[in-house]
């Protein structure tokens, strides 16, 4: 168990001025039974909140309208999480977490995949905890993290072809391989103590359970991770979503901060 | 099963038929009042008269009785499919219908989990597409839960008809089907969350645009773009000239799942109306028909219906499907390889008259590409036998000829379902084809309930 | 329901423009074409300059064909009624199915005038629509606001081609009157200074059309 101080900062520039803009903002963690959130202070420039919701994955969403002119947009998020308060979060029977058995455009397989997919041996293997922790040793040993290489619409199979990518990358290729094995698991979008941006993770049924495991460092998800959000894949959890007038070039910054207290 | 022939009597010549002289006046007033559909060929937008033949398709009222009750229980157990999908998922859990027929498709929509629309409707406007054998039975060929379009047309007609051939009517003791703006209204009224009432139309370029005008100005709902709605302080506004913001509390939405809000859905939409979704899940307004409905009115989940309606309900269906088979299940893939040619096969992503295909006319290699697809994508398909519909009688230059055709049946969803005695009834102007879609070139009918 | 939007006060605003503009603009040209019968000149090219269009035409046979019938003539009378056509068309809830069945049936008989070898008599019929689409507008549609935009648009147009024309400056007083009588009514939004402006400029004793042609047209632009 820890309790865990955060900061969360995202700054969208752009090229000339744009308006009109709605917003909607999925950027803070939500009580699980693995992590309770204590204090937490959001703000948004320019500020134009006007409402807050819980989506149909559980994730708090923040949505707002700016009507005038303005050249960039961003928010501020931090706060305090206590966490590793379980081991996994309770789940819902198997017939109610159907939707995560199946591929997403982002998440399916082609020839790459399938050729990948063979080449792990589960077939002694029982149990979806086990599948899913021999298919996450077996991802990270055969690819390799790289910066720059995907984009963030990168697929799946995409990203397998490259053989480089990041988190994100990593998160979808296991979501794939798992869901080829009928294996229902969730895409979740978090913090991590030690990296100075967002991470990416995989959450997989096992037994109403939903067991946390992170491909990229191959390991399991422990006190040190902050969730935000989950879902299919990463087009549930985006951690900012907005249309505006304005034909502009956008750059993104994004830090965040993790501290033990 | 009766005709307007024997109704009205058969003459030998056309010319002597009272619905003869008719036809050219009602036409030609249809002309008058604009009644199209828009197509789309090579890229270009064009609009087409929707041909109208005189002669109605004519139901009596004890055969029609029957018709309605079997509506009724169909749509009431579609309604509780749409909220058990996005709800508990019991029919699931009790293996009624495989998971995969669910959320392989492309009707579920994981954005409307968990919510219940207002009044907890989420079939509201339900067009069942029928076909009669030439034994008199009648068939269940296609639910459209999403957007189904048409009323408008037999709507229109009779007010013409009536108009330009009054003697036609007299005396024939016929359900006036004129009613159903005021069925819609209701129906509209019945779910709104309070302020007003909305149809919102992806604009004049749209297949359907002249029904959206045309209910808007019957029902006296107010039809806009997506442009003039706005969402604020979790509610939806009507901004009018002066800026003033009006509420609405019901939005009869003729746009696509995928289109109505962009944040939530297509992001590239420019029809939609942002974070209406997110007002919705709240409970702040109510979108008609429901978001998500696609889910029971997929091809591959037409089969499933005769056991939702046991499985809901506890009653054996009164209308029948189709004869259908599932090349998913093993049996069903052996039936459909060994009766190949007497099948006709729907790909079940595909709508209006589009991915049907007769397996007696493939040539031999297109038979062998299409079976290797089939065994490859099994639940991409389904397949029905063909079934012997009976002609109906149009007039085409001067003569009567025989052709196919079906009805789509409208059923209204308030208190309770209500089904509206009339129907549009479309005929394949080919006299080879099956398929009678507007967009295929097909006309339409007026179609008579017997009030006795 | 008593609420519209921006966009359609707008196309009510241009429906009353164009219908005019039909309207009118066939009166005209019927006049010039009976003149033409008699000499071999028709004065196209002064009617083009004063109407603010380019001549493109050839002859007067090109310019009668052209200018009434071709689509592909942006000025022409048939394109003038596609645009009143392209506004009604969405504005059946607010004006009827009924006023909107007469323009339909105008773009019909324009049609069949196009195919005719007595263009007047078919215009003829164009001309009937559009009078029967103004008094059915002006019986059938409840709401007033709605009448009173549509008329608005139908004044404005008309003192901007009076006064294109060098009308009669009695003409163009009446018409200034009413449009001032009307205006209001409509909740448009206008500019009270450059009302003031035009009804100034009719009274003068020597009209200057130019300053008023250019003034009408700014009237619901100009917002101060």
């Amino acid at each position: 168990m820890k309790r865990l101080y955060f900061e969360y900062h995202m700054k969208l520039s752009f090229s000339s001025e744009v308006k009109e803009h709605r917003f909607s903002l999925k950027c803070t963690p939500h009580d699980t039974d693995i992590q309770k959130v204590g204090r937490i202070s959001v703000s948004v420039f320019p500020d134009n909140i006007t409402g807050t919701d819980t989506d149909s994955h559980g994730n708090i969403t923040i949505f707002g309208y700016t009507k005038g002119t303005h050249t960039c947009f961003g928010f501020d998020v931090c706060g305090e999480v206590e966490t590793g308060l379980n081991e996994y979060e309770n789940a819902k029977d198997l017939h109610m977490v159907g939707m995560f058995r199946y591929q997403t455009r982002i998440t399916t397989p082609g020839k790459e995949i399938q050729e990948f997919a063979r080449r792990i041996d589960l077939e002694n293997i029982k149990g979806s905890k086990e599948k899913a922790f021999e298919i996450m040793t077996f991802l990270h040993n055969n690819f390799t993290y790289q910066q720059g290489c995907t984009e963030m619409e990168t697929t799946a199979e995409e990203a397998l072809t490259l053989g480089c990518g990041v988190c994100q990358d990593y998160s979808h290729i296991m979501l794939s391989l798992c869901r080829m094995q009928s294996i229902p698991c969730r895409y979740v979008t978090g913090m991590m103590i030690g990296e100075g941006r967002s991470h990416a993770w995989v959450e997989v049924w096992d037994d109403k359970k939903w067991i946390g495991f992170d491909p990229t460092n191959n390991k399991m998800v422990g006190d040190e991770y902050i969730k935000i959000s989950n879902g299919r894949d990463f087009r549930d959890c985006l951690v900012n979503q907005g249309i505006f007038t304005g034909n502009v070039q956008q750059t993104q910054e994004i830090s965040v901060i993790v501290n033990e207290i | 099963m009766i005709s307007y022939m024997e109704m009205c009597g058969k003459r030998d010549r056309v010319e002597d038929m009272e619905v003869y002289a008719g036809t050219d006046v009602v036409n030609e007033q249809l002309a008058r009042y604009g009644v199209k559909f828009g197509i789309y060929k090579n890229n270009e937008f064009k609009e087409q008269l929707f041909p109208f033949d005189m002669i109605p398709r004519v139901i009596d009222s004890v055969e029609f009785a029957y018709l309605e009750k079997g509506l009724k229980q169909r749509v009431k157990a579609l309604n509780l499919f749409i909220a058990d999908i996005y709800g508990n998922k019991r029919i699931i859990k009790d293996e009624v219908i495989p998971e995969e027929f669910i959320y392989a498709g492309s009707g579920y929509l994981p954005q409307c989990e968990g919510i219940v629309p207002p009044k907890g409707v989420y079939s509201h406007i339900s067009g069942i597409d029928l076909v009669q054998s030439k034994d008199g039975t009648w068939y269940i060929l296609e639910d459209n839960l999403r957007i189904p379009s048409g009323a408008s047309y037999p709507m229109i007609a009779r007010s013409i008809t009536r108009r330009s051939d009054p003697s036609l009517f007299t005396g024939k003791h016929i359900e006036d089907n004129r009613n159903y703006a005021d069925m819609l209204r209701h129906t509209m009224d019945y779910v709104s969350c309070g302020g007003h009432t909305v149809i919102l139309t992806p604009g004049r370029y749209n297949a359907a645009y002249f029904e959206h005008s045309y209910l808007a100005e019957k029902t006296g709902a107010h039809l806009v773009s997506g442009h003039e709605l706005i969402v604020e302080n979790d509610h939806l506004y009507f901004i009018d000239y002066s800026g003033r913001k009006e509420r609405v509390g019901a939005v009869y939405r003729r746009i696509s799942d995928e289109y109505l809000d962009p944040m939530s859905f297509n992001e590239g939409s420019v029809i939609g109306i942002p974070h209406i979704f997110d007002i919705y899940r709240k409970g702040n307004v109510a979108l008609i028909n429901a978001p998500g409905n696609g889910v029971a009115d997929d091809k591959g989940i037409y089969y499933f219906v005769p056991k939702m309606i046991k499985y809901y309900l506890g009653e054996e269906p009164i209308l029948n499907n189709a004869p259908t088979y599932l090349p998913f299940y093993k049996d069903d893939m052996k039936y459909v390889l060994e009766h190949f040619d007497d099948l006709v096969l729907k790909d079940v992503a595909e709508a209006g008259g589009y991915g049907v295909v007769f397996g007696n006319k493939l040539t031999r290699e297109e038979k062998a590409r299409f079976i290797a697809m089939l065994k490859k994508e099994p639940r991409r398909f389904i397949a029905q036998e063909v079934i012997d519909f009976v002609d109906i009688e149009i007039m085409e230059k001067g003569e009567f000829v025989p052709r196919k055709a079906d009805l789509r049946a409208f059923v209204l969803m308030a208190e309770e379902p209500m089904v509206w005695k009339s129907g549009l009834t479309r005929f394949s102007r080919n006299p080879d084809s099956f398929i009678v879609n507007s967009s295929q070139g097909g006309g339409f009918k007026d179609t008579w309930v017997l009030s006795q | 329901m008593g609420i519209i939007s921006i966009e359609n006060t707008d196309r009510l605003f241009w429906l009353g423009r164009y219908t005019e503009r039909v309207y009118t603009t066939i009166k005209i040209f019927a006049d010039r074409f009976d003149s033409m019968i008699d000499f071999d000149e028709i004065e196209y090219g002064k009617f083009c300059e004063s109407q603010d269009i380019p001549n493109i035409y050839k002859s007067r046979e090109d310019f009668s064909q052209k200018y009434c019938f071709s689509l592909e003539d942006e000025n022409s009378i048939f394109s003038n009624l596609m645009r009143a056509y392209d506004n009604a068309i969405v504005l059946r809830e607010e004006i009827g199915s009924e006023s909107l069945s007469y323009i339909q049936l105008a773009v019909y008989a324009m049609n069949q005038a196009s195919l005719s070898n007595a263009p007047l008599l078919g215009l003829q019929k164009v001309t009937d629509n559009i009078a029967a689409f103004w008094g059915m507008a002006d019986d059938d549609i409840d709401e007033s606001q709605i009448r009173n935009i549509i008329k608005v648009g139908k004044l404005i147009e008309r003192i901007d081609i009076y006064s294109r024309l060098g009308k009669d400056p009695d003409m163009l007083r009446r018409e200034a009157r009413r449009l001032s009588n009307r205006i209001d009514k409509s909740q448009i939004r206008y500019s009270m200074k450059t009302l003031a402006h035009v009804n100034y400029l009719v009274q003068l004793d020597d009209v200057p059309y130019d300053t008023l042609t250019d003034a009408v047209e700014r009237l619901v632009v100009d917002t101060n």
